[in-house]
């Protein structure tokens, strides 16, 4: 049998008194590709950062590729939805990616890491930046360099959490077609607002409203969307692929 | 006179490499809170009959991580929790030299410092933290960096990121104890911004800006020291204005060059 790369089960948890996430079930097999999607609030962060062990279950259970998540660190690379940084931080983008590779105490980066530091940059189109300083960046340049540090250690699971924010269209569709390559290696859980990309790259759906209210092919999920957001979901064409947007309420 | 310029280099090597962490991690005001607490192990060792800087080795460690345990694990806003420590630190330091019989010679000076009365075996004590505080640094680098960066994805990568968080605060804590003769409870905390908040300006490179913090920190520290015996002004809140004024000139430099 292989194991999933997460599987939750009767999932709830709290911040103080207000209820984040209820009952939430779902299970991720390995090497799929998951956009979950849900409003503000709706408890996505919160959720991934339960996968990633930073934050421990109330209720039910959390298990990565069959392992507590803590211990399942090694396999899963992360894209935070923020960082908050100073300016002048003295670090470059190389030291930053590099952190990525970190092997525990006491162990130092290898020439092998270097390496990997630098073929990950390229793969975000980033390679001439490396010894920049962070600070110096423009906020999507910054964006995938958190992207590079998330993939450099060649996760099995890969958590991106909104990672389109501040990324120009040039940048999103190459980052769609960077995911079409990865996701042949690693399972995928991406959380985006970008519901019209969604409908045209991804298979497998999960609508996340403090519940999950929906996990399965994306082609069966525009009512709930609607129902979620509150708002109509209206097909446009252009080109040859028709689009899916979000209608706001007349 | 001899013993006031090792003393100046002692120091300086504690704030610039230490003081570059405090500035970058943004924990100025933790550390600012764990100085003036550790006034409570100077008081301790008077009332116990030791060399007061000494019992503020293990008394400093423990505000630090009585900080650290706040932060983490209670859900009191930090700068209150600091603000309470801080002052819990001095009153307990004023009550252990309450307590104790004859009057305390030269508290005056763990106030306020006094660079010129530094005795050689304090000296030895500051070398010995010293040894330690870069020992720490040497092995630890990565994860100091990374953790100042980003606690989050330091946990991410499996850092054992809060372990590591404390002996941040640990190192704080021992280069307070190695400043406490030089410039006080009360002056520690612009040692140990000062001359890092200088360097950050003009590097990228975090070794460069410790290196450049511990000669930068050496010159003021020494230039402070003259200045005051000339002037015959107290020597700590001489080093203190002068790295202010360092910082201002530098401010200005930047700004208009
Ligand atoms: N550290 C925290 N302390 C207290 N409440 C929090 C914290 N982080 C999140 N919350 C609350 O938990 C709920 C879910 O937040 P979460 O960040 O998971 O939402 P999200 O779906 O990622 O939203 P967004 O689309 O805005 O990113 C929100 O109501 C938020 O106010
Ligand atoms: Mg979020």
């Amino acid at each position: 049998m292989v194991t999933d790369a997460v599987k939750i089960e009767d999932l709830s948890f709290h911040y103080h008194k207000r209820k984040v996430l209820e009952e939430v079930n779902l299970r991720v097999p390995h090497k799929s590709f998951l956009a979950i999607i849900g409003p503000n609030g709706g408890g996505k962060s919160t959720l991934l950062r339960m996968i990633l062990g930073l934050l421990t279950p109330e209720e039910g259970k959390v298990e990565v590729f069959g392992r507590d998540p803590r211990k399942a660190r090694e396999y899963m690379g992360y894209l935070p939805q923020h960082v908050s940084f100073l300016h002048d931080f003295p670090i470059n983008v190389e030291d930053t990616v590099l952190t990525g590779r970190y092997h525990g105490l006491f162990s130092n980066y290898t020439p092998g890491d270097r390496e990997a530091v630098h073929q990950t940059l390229e793969m975000v189109d980033l390679d001439g930046l490396a010894d920049r300083q962070m600070g110096q960046l423009s906020g999507g340049q910054v964006q995938r360099v958190f992207l590079a540090r998330a993939l450099v250690r060649r996760p099995k699971l890969l958590l991106l959490d909104e990672p389109m924010a501040s990324v120009d269209p040039q940048m999103q569709y190459s980052f769609y077609q960077l995911l079409e390559e990865l996701k042949k290696k690693m399972s995928i859980i991406l959380v985006t607002h970008d519901v019209g990309a969604v409908f045209d790259q991804v298979e497998d759906i999960a609508c996340l409203n403090q519940r999950l209210y929906y996990h399965g092919q994306v082609e069966g999920a525009g009512e709930v969307i609607e129902k979620m957001y509150g708002c109509p979901l209206e097909i446009i064409t252009h080109g040859a692929t028709p689009h899916r947007m979000l209608k706001r309420h007349e | 006179m001899q013993n006031a310029f090792l003393a100046a280099i002692l120091v300086s090597v504690a704030c610039g490499v230490v003081g570059c962490y405090v500035v970058i991690k943004r924990i100025v005001f933790i550390s600012g809170g764990i100085s003036h607490s550790a006034f409570g192990g100077v008081g301790l060792g008077y009332f116990l009959g030791v060399n007061p800087l000494l019992a503020a080795v293990p008394f400093t460690l423990l505000a630090a991580a009585g900080m650290g345990l706040v932060k983490k694990r209670m859900e009191v806003p930090e700068d209150t929790a600091i603000g309470i420590l801080w002052s819990v630190g001095m009153a307990l330091g004023i009550i252990f030299v309450n307590l104790t019989p004859g009057y305390a010679p030269d508290l005056i000076s763990y106030l306020f410092g006094n660079i010129l009365t530094v005795p050689t075996t304090d000296l030895y004590l500051m070398l010995l933290l010293d040894a330690v505080i870069l020992v720490m640094v040497y092995l630890l680098r990565r994860e100091f960096l990374a953790l100042s960066f980003d606690e989050e994805f330091s946990t991410v990568v499996g850092m054992p990121s809060e372990a590591v968080y404390y002996l941040l605060l640990a190192l704080v804590a021992l280069s307070v104890v190695v400043l406490i003769k030089v410039v006080g409870v009360i002056l520690i905390i612009a040692l140990l911004t000062i001359p890092a908040a200088i360097t950050r300006e003009y590097t990228n490179n975090l070794n460069q800006m410790m290196v450049l913090s511990v000669v930068l920190g050496a010159v003021l520290t020494t230039g402070g020291l003259v200045l005051s015996y000339i002037f015959n002004l107290a020597s700590g809140a001489t080093i203190v204005l002068f790295m202010a004024l360092a910082f201002l000139l530098s401010s200005f430099i930047r700004r208009y060059t």
